[in-house]
């Protein structure tokens, strides 16, 4: 067994070797993903990320041309949580590439709202499995990036060592960014805020921000009139000074509603490359945070 | 509890009873009396036992509805204390049961030709209300190698039918199965073009285009066969898919129930270009051929399609456009008559206005080369309201010209729902 696996090893790494000068082609659903695998896999990796910063992760369509990337990929990461569902099975099948590796970086992080009871279409588009947003809690960052690096190390075990240096340096500077963040974001801790979609809990979490409710009383639904009145009513009751939403949200309802209320309407990037100059994980929520503590003071 | 009690109250009513009835004789000093008494006594305990029996009865039926009464609660209890072995045991686990997904079209039509009142252009629909079709699909993977796709319909008279049943494969053991290759085996719409591939629920209009009306017959191209779908190098999406097919269709080969079906290749490339983040191109060429039921002469078809989309990344649930253009030529060759051949094409625009909101148009014709009963042009206009991508309602008007027949106007409305498993969404 061990003279196996030990030639296996061997094996890969004489395979990997040949192929130093080749960085190792990856896709990921997201670009959040894309930038923590290109932080920790450095030029020794290829990546391309399917979805685009600035569009809504969900929709997402299956286009052939994604098909040709996950069909030349050695390695797939994606959200998990069904946030996929309705795109990547497709791309996946249609790629007719069984030695793709697919990892699902949900394994590993605390999941929030869990539906403990039955779930119906009627509550809109619920997530059975859990609200996949999570990497909006940079402390769920790290997770994903330990658990890409361990990946990356079963492909490419040569450069283990490049791969932990990596991932080494990202968790440092995270961590000390978000110390500073959560320096800056102290005031506000316990402010009441009022979001779009659902999308913001784990950020809010980690910020002890309060949400007092939705524009949307169901996921992915328009909201009704009714919902909105109330909505109003709380959020001038209770002075709510921000409402969240991300910017590939039609700002024209959120906008309505920041006019009869003193909350101001904060457009947020929810995602690497949802705006121009968020290159990399860490400045998505130096931009976040920036537009947050404005809105909040 | 309650039985106890209730077994108590019987028995102190039954020995009251006896003392009641022995009480008056115990004054009683004369013999007769006395053996009168005997005699009561001996009819008082033969009583007192029929009812011990019988409270002793009572009291097992009360027991037992109790038991019964108390199940549910209990069994449920059972079951999650148990619930890994208990199913292992039993052989029966849920978990690799396969998605299930149902999709129901409901519709409503008017035509104005007398002589299609009970048809119109759409053979499901009737005039008034009509249950179009019920779609029951499964999909789960077999083992590593496999994944399989079952869709049973169910047409308005109630007669159900295997629409397409088949699996699919991307990797075999042995390696059997070349790389960049896919492999489908079992009965499937045949990939000819882009309409044909299409369930009525996914028809970009209520009804299908002429020209594969003409060619494929109400029912569209579905065969049983095999196929192998390979991906070119190419540094865009190029694809080239074979198929044998049974050559059962009734349209394009004269197929009935007593003919033997003679076999019938398909081959198509398809291409797909990115132009920009919003907007796609494809470009498909199909070819299918075979020897037909009429004393087995040859009939054939070639298409060509191209398909421009555009959709906004950053408005993707809101704005949206897809023309569509697919052309088709056909010949269906036959004894001592000259080869009946044709074509047509359609050309539609589907533009998502708001989040919840189509507006579509489509242009139909029909003989280009022209067929044996002449011309036919049609044009249609559709209003949808999608709620949700589980449901739809739609609205259609479309007017025909034919060459040898009066023109036709048709209005048609469709409900289109799903429940279920989440379907992922071909582009």
């Amino acid at each position: 067994m061990r003279l196996l696996s030990s030639s296996v090893l061997c094996y890969l790494f004489l395979a990997s070797s040949a192929m130093a000068a080749q960085p190792v082609p990856v896709v990921t659903t997201t670009t959040d993903i894309a930038a923590i695998v290109k932080a920790i896999g450095g030029d020794h990796v290829a990546v391309e990320s399917i979805a685009k910063g600035y569009q809504d992760p969900h929709f997402v369509e299956a286009k052939p041309s994604f098909v040709r990337v996950v069909n030349r990929a050695r390695m797939l990461f994606n959200v998990g949580l069904e946030l996929e569902v309705g795109w990547l099975p497709l791309l996946i099948q249609g790629a007719r590439n069984p030695s793709l590796m697919v990892v699902d970086l949900s394994q590993g992080v605390s999941v929030l709202e869990k539906p403990s009871g039955p779930v119906s279409r009627a509550q809109g588009d619920v997530h059975p499995l859990g609200n996949p947003h999570y990497w909006l809690d940079p402390r769920n960052g790290v997770i994903m990036a330990r658990r890409i690096a361990q990946q990356l190390k079963t492909i490419e075990p040569g450069d283990s060592a490049y791969f932990d240096q990596n991932f080494t340096a990202f968790e440092s500077d995270l961590t000390n960014r978000r110390k500073r963040w959560e320096e800056q974001m102290a005031p506000f801790r316990g402010a009441e805020l009022v979001t779009y979609h659902k999308e913001w809990e784990y950020l809010i979490k980690w910020l002890s921000l309060n949400v007092l409710g939705y524009v949307e009383d169901k996921p992915g639904i328009p909201p009704t009139p009714r919902h909105l009145e109330e909505l109003v009513q709380t959020m001038q009751q209770r002075k709510v000074k921000a409402l969240l939403a991300s910017n590939y949200t039609n700002p024209n309802v959120p906008k309505s509603i920041a006019d009869k209320t003193s909350a101001k309407l904060v457009m947020l990037a929810s995602s690497v490359g949802g705006e121009e100059s968020i290159r990399n994980y860490g400045d998505l929520f130096e931009a976040i945070v920036g537009k947050l503590a404005g809105a909040l003071k | 509890m309650n039985t106890r009690i209730s077994k108590n109250v019987l028995r102190f009513v039954a020995l009251v009873a006896v003392v009641i009835s022995i009480a008056p004789s115990l004054g009683l000093a004369q013999e007769s009396v006395i053996e009168e008494l005997k005699h009561q006594v001996t009819e008082m305990r033969a009583a007192m036992q029929k009812m011990i029996e019988r409270i002793d009865q009572l009291e097992k039926e009360r027991e037992a509805n109790a038991g019964s009464a108390n199940t549910p609660p209990a069994e449920p209890m059972q079951a999650t204390a148990a619930t890994a072995p208990a199913s292992t045991a039993k052989g029966v686990t849920n978990s690799f049961n396969p998605a299930i997904s149902v999709n129901g079209l409901f519709g409503g039509g008017f035509s104005s030709n007398p002589a299609t009142t009970r048809r119109l252009s759409d053979p499901t629909f009737h005039n008034g209300f009509n249950f179009q079709e019920a779609e029951v699909q499964f999909t789960a993977d077999v083992d590593p190698y496999w994944k399989a796709n079952f869709i049973l319909a169910v047409n308005r008279d109630g007669k159900a039918e295997i629409e397409e049943g088949y699996v699919t494969s991307e990797q075999l053991p042995y390696d059997l199965l070349p790389s960049d290759t896919s492999l489908k085996l079992g009965k499937f719409f045949a990939g000819f073009g882009k309409h044909n591939l299409l369930h009525a629920h996914q028809f970009p209009f209520i009804d299908r285009p002429l020209i594969n009306q003409t060619v494929f017959g109400d029912e569209g191209l579905k065969e049983p066969g095999m196929g192998l779908s390979y991906l070119l190098p190419t540094s865009w999406f190029s694809e080239l898919t074979f198929q044998g097919l049974a050559g059962e269709n009734e349209s394009l080969f004269r197929a009935s129930e007593d003919s033997k079906p003679r076999g019938a290749y398909l081959g198509h490339w398809k291409n797909f270009f990115d132009v920009s983040d919003s907007t796609t191109l494809e470009i498909g060429n199909s070819y299918i051929g075979g020897r037909n039921a009429t004393g087995g002469r040859f009939s054939q078809a070639i298409g060509l399609d191209l398909t421009m989309k555009w959709r906004p990344p950053q408005q993707a649930t809101e704005k949206g456009l897809i023309w569509q253009n697919e052309y088709i030529y056909f010949s269906r060759n036959r004894d001592r008559h000259p080869a009946p051949t044709g074509g047509g094409l359609y050309s539609s625009l589907q533009y998502q206005f708001a989040r919840n909101w189509w507006i579509q148009g489509r242009y139909d014709l029909l003989g280009v080369p022209k067929l044996e009963d002449g011309r036919k042009q049609r044009w249609s206009t559709l209003l949808a309201l999608v709620p949700s991508e589980f449901s739809a309602l739609r609205l259609q008007y479309s007017y025909l010209t034919q060459e040898h027949a009066k023109s036709v106007n048709e209005i048609m409305l469709q409900a289109n729902f799903t429940i279920g498993s989440h379907p992922a969404h071909q582009y």
